[in-house]
């Protein structure tokens, strides 16, 4: 376990290397870093003036050196645009996208999961022909549909929620958090529910099913206690997967939403070729993605004993 | 037919439809939401809200270059002179009074008694000296602006690192601070209206550094920084301290930041903000402004001093050729543009907008809507039958880009020109269009650093501003008595020679053509009813140290007269 934990985390690290090498001259080839930062009313002494300021004026391959040698010593370089350490941005910001991100999970898994065993216990039902439905009506609206539907109906006119924005206090964070994690959450509760239901139709058609079901236990016992559990499995992989992709996926909500992460960061770092932190989201979103997967791995060995002999 | 639904189901399916029906075929603010008390005289207090739609870079006044940072820099940082709302005329500040030298080569400014910053550090000739050095120094700040200060006598070698000080800027007492110029610049006093020219503690800033200064700035300006949330929000709080004991009116400015332009009107609407602009309205949302009754008296649109046209590169083929430059002038149809953008454009045949000290509404020559002069034009450069080749126009993305590139296009096309509309983000444009030689035409614009044609046409046009990469003058358009007739009024001290000599550059403009003068911006600001706005800046427009809010608001009923 531990060889394939090192094997691993090699691949991470080269992984990380490739991105952000890819990123850092991929994004200077997009324009003048410092033409962008200051427009087109400076005029070309200040702009010499700020480009020097920043080390600019340097060869791109002296700029490549420099930024990767503070890399490898774990600094992400400032900001173009803020002024500020690249990490300092992303550690302020981090936390507004990991209350977005586990507040969506919670909610796709519950409602998915939920709406899934429904369906696989009313199988070939209407309910169950509503459900799937639906699911499907959901999994074909991307958020930035359903993002702007529900502020337009859900905040604007009914004006329960707030229109956009990120709040002030903590509760306030969570309040203002609801809207933009539901929308996400549609989408994946969407995907849930038919892996849920489809998972259970297997197993209630198995043979322990059916002996369970010989024994005389209610229907309910059977589907939440002894099907449920073993459905659960595809889901708990999926799920360490699209934690990773929630951090990158946030992009289109955060900008609907006004919501200030990592999204939105990384929005606006492009549109200003702030080189630095555009490469530090980049990485933060590789390791999002590489540790998701990573664990996902893992969960899968510890809870299915076949694959951690193999 | 069976339903595939149960009779329950269908129920609730009915329901939830007719829930959502209601709330889609109904607008819930067709007017305002809330009115003001009815006070005639100003109101101490309340919290003043609007938005931007982008982040906030910096609150250090030397590096403050963009919309955002200045508009918030301007409520910190009070200057040494400052522009009259009602004249436009440059006014002291900071400094009680100043004078310029009878030669015009030195200006000493009076500062008034008892200066403080805000956290008591006292505020003197000695302390706006040291921080003018501050912004003139490349290897402290990367201020944008530095240029505008260049003539201070000593600033290159200061800049350059062979001086320790800035000769020019010379204090007298603790009061009197005279700068010398190298040579006579009228527009000097502009730039010490900027601000980048503000006052700083100098040692505040060096303690804990410039980038550390950036985020928690401490000036002398009416209001002082209570919070700052990245991405999210910044909260101005007034200035106890502040030297003018009956500013500002308000307690609080609440900056809304990074927060889209339809989530600001919505907002705006629900009476969660106090102020929206062009920046906030989309055409939409104009339009519904315009049309309902109760909101239309809070609508105001004033000329926003900014220019808009196509550039053409003299250096590149086809627009070596004057004729055809001029043909394309005057092919386009600036009216039906204006049409386009429900007339929140003006059109405009010359290089200065309404409102710029000399504009002319009669500008002989101006590049009008003339079909037959353009056809002329083109026989003239040896193109009867039209251009043979496609010409390609560079614009920067965006909905009303795309708008004016096909409005242009058609236009162009009954000349027989026929354009490529290519479409790139800004850096992308910026990058390209001021290369040299790389692009024959690009879609442009301009809005001023100060109100003065010299910002508008020796930026735009002089030769000196030519460079191989970003250069300002993006036609590169080089006319040796054009530079020479613009050095000559940059230094005229009587006024009105001066403007005359820039209306006669102008006609040299218009008469060449290396641009197409297109339109001129109007700026649209809409206010809740309880807002009293005051006096404003006629340079920086998000301004609000004269603003008050008529409190307690109360529910509209449309029987408080607007203002």
């Amino acid at each position: 376990m531990i060889r394939y934990l090192l094997r691993r985390i090699a691949a991470v690290v080269l992984i990380l290397w490739a991105v952000s090498s890819m990123t850092f001259f991929v994004t200077l080839k997009l324009g003048d870093p410092i033409a962008t930062l200051l427009g087109p009313r400076a005029s070309a002494r200040d702009r010499e003036h700020v480009r020097r300021y920043y080390g600019l004026d340097q060869p791109t391959v002296v700029q490549y050196g420099r930024y990767m040698g503070r890399l490898v010593r774990g600094d992400l370089g400032m900001s173009y645009r803020y002024r500020r350490p690249v990490a300092s941005l992303i550690a302020e910001r981090f936390p507004r996208t990991l209350l977005l991100a586990v507040m969506s999970i919670v909610l796709e898994v519950t409602v998915g999961v939920a709406l899934g065993a429904l369906a696989a216990a009313r199988r070939k039902t209407k309910l169950d022909s509503a459900i799937m439905a639906g699911s499907f009506l959901t999994m074909s609206m991307p958020t930035f549909i359903t993002g702007k539907l529900f502020l337009l109906f859900i905040a604007y006119y009914a004006g329960l929620f707030p229109i956009g924005g990120y709040g002030v206090t903590a509760l306030d964070h969570v309040y203002h958090a609801i809207l933009p994690a539901s929308a996400i959450a549609l989408l994946s509760a969407a995907y849930y529910a038919r892996l849920t239901r489809n998972e259970l139709v297997e197993i209630l058609q198995s043979d322990y099913i059916r002996t369970a079901r010989a024994k005389g236990l209610s229907e309910p016992v059977i589907v939440l206690r002894h099907a449920l559990r073993n459905a659960l499995l595809p889901i708990v992989t999926s799920l360490g997967l699209s934690f990773g992709a929630l951090f990158t996926g946030a992009i289109v909500t955060e900008a609907i939403f006004a919501w200030p992460g990592i999204g939105r960061l990384a929005y606006e770092s492009i549109s200003g070729l702030d080189v630095p932190v555009i490469v530090g989201c980049v990485i933060f979103g590789s390791v999002g993605i590489q540790a998701g997967n990573l664990i996902a791995d893992l969960a899968y060995a510890f809870l299915d004993p076949r694959i951690r002999h193999a | 037919m069976r339903s595939i639904l149960s009779p329950r189901l269908s129920r609730w399916f009915l329901l939830v439809l007719v829930f959502v029906t209601q709330f889609a075929c109904k607008e819930p603010y067709t007017a305002p939401r809330f009115e003001g008390a009815g006070s005639a005289t100003p109101v101490r207090g309340g919290t003043f809200r609007f938005a931007f739609d982008t982040d906030l870079r910096t609150l250090d006044p030397a590096q403050a270059y963009d919309e955002l940072s200045t508009a918030v820099v301007r409520h910190l940082f009070d200057g040494l002179v400052d522009y009259d709302p009602t004249t436009g005329e440059v006014v002291p500040q900071l400094a009680e009074r100043f004078e310029q030298a009878a030669d015009g080569l030195s200006y000493t400014f009076y500062l008034r008694a008892n200066l403080r910053f805000s956290d008591g550090t006292i505020l003197d000739a000695h302390a706006v000296a040291r921080s003018l050095e501050r912004m003139l120094d490349p290897r402290k700040v990367p201020c944008p602006g530095t240029s505008f200060y260049h003539l201070l006598e000593g600033a290159d070698d200061f800049a350059e690192g062979r001086a320790p000080h800035v000769r020019g800027i010379v204090v007298r007492d603790a009061r009197t601070l005279v700068m010398r110029l190298t040579q006579r610049d009228q527009t000097f006093l502009n730039a010490m209206a900027m601000p980048f020219a503000a006052p700083v503690p100098t040692a505040y800033a060096a303690r804990v550094g410039n980038d550390h200064f950036a985020r928690n700035p401490i000036g002398a300006g009416p209001f002082v920084l209570e919070a700052w949330e990245s991405g999210s929000r910044v909260v101005l709080r007034r200035n106890p301290n502040y030297w003018d004991p009956s500013r500002p009116y308000l307690d609080r400015i609440v900056v809304e930041l990074s927060l889209a332009r339809h989530l600001q009107f919505m907002r705006f609407q629900r009476g969660d903000m106090d102020h929206a602009t062009n920046y906030t309205l989309n055409t939409a949302d104009y339009l519904m402004m315009t049309e309902q009754r109760a909101w239309r008296p809070y609508l105001k649109r004033e000329p926003d001093i900014a220019m808009y046209g196509l550039s053409m590169n003299v250096e590149v083929t086809p627009f070596q050729n004057v004729h055809l430059r001029r043909a394309v002038a005057f092919a386009i149809d600036r009216d039906s543009i204006a049409r386009s953008r429900n007339y929140r454009i003006v059109p405009l045949g010359g290089l200065y907008p309404p409102g710029l000290p000399g504009y002319d509404a009669h500008l002989p020559g101006a590049h009008t809507y003339d079909l037959a002069r353009a056809r002329t034009e083109m026989r003239l450069a040896g193109y009867p039958d039209g251009y043979p080749n496609e010409i390609e126009l560079w614009l920067t993305e965006g909905d009303a880009a795309v708008m004016y590139g096909q409005l242009i296009q058609a236009d162009l096309r009954r000349i027989g020109i026929r354009i490529r509309l290519r479409f790139a983000s800004f850096p992308v444009y910026l990058d390209t269009t001021q290369r040299r030689r790389a692009v024959a035409m690009s879609f442009a614009g301009w809005n001023m650093d100060f109100p003065d044609p010299s910002n508008f046409i020796d930026t735009l046009f002089h030769s000196r501003n030519i460079s191989d990469e970003h250069a300002q003058n993006q036609s590169f358009y080089a006319n040796p008595a054009l530079d020479a007739l613009l050095d000559r009024a940059r230094i005229e001290p009587n006024r009105a020679r001066r403007i005359a000599m820039y209306q006669e550059a102008e006609r040299m403009l218009v008469t060449d053509a290396p641009w197409a003068f297109l339109f001129a911006s109007t700026r649209i600001e809409v206010e809740q009813p309880y807002v009293h706005r005051g006096a404003s800046s006629p340079v920086y427009p998000h301004e609000f140290r004269n603003t008050w809010l008529d409190l307690p608001r109360r529910p509209f009923t449309g029987n408080v007269s607007p203002r």
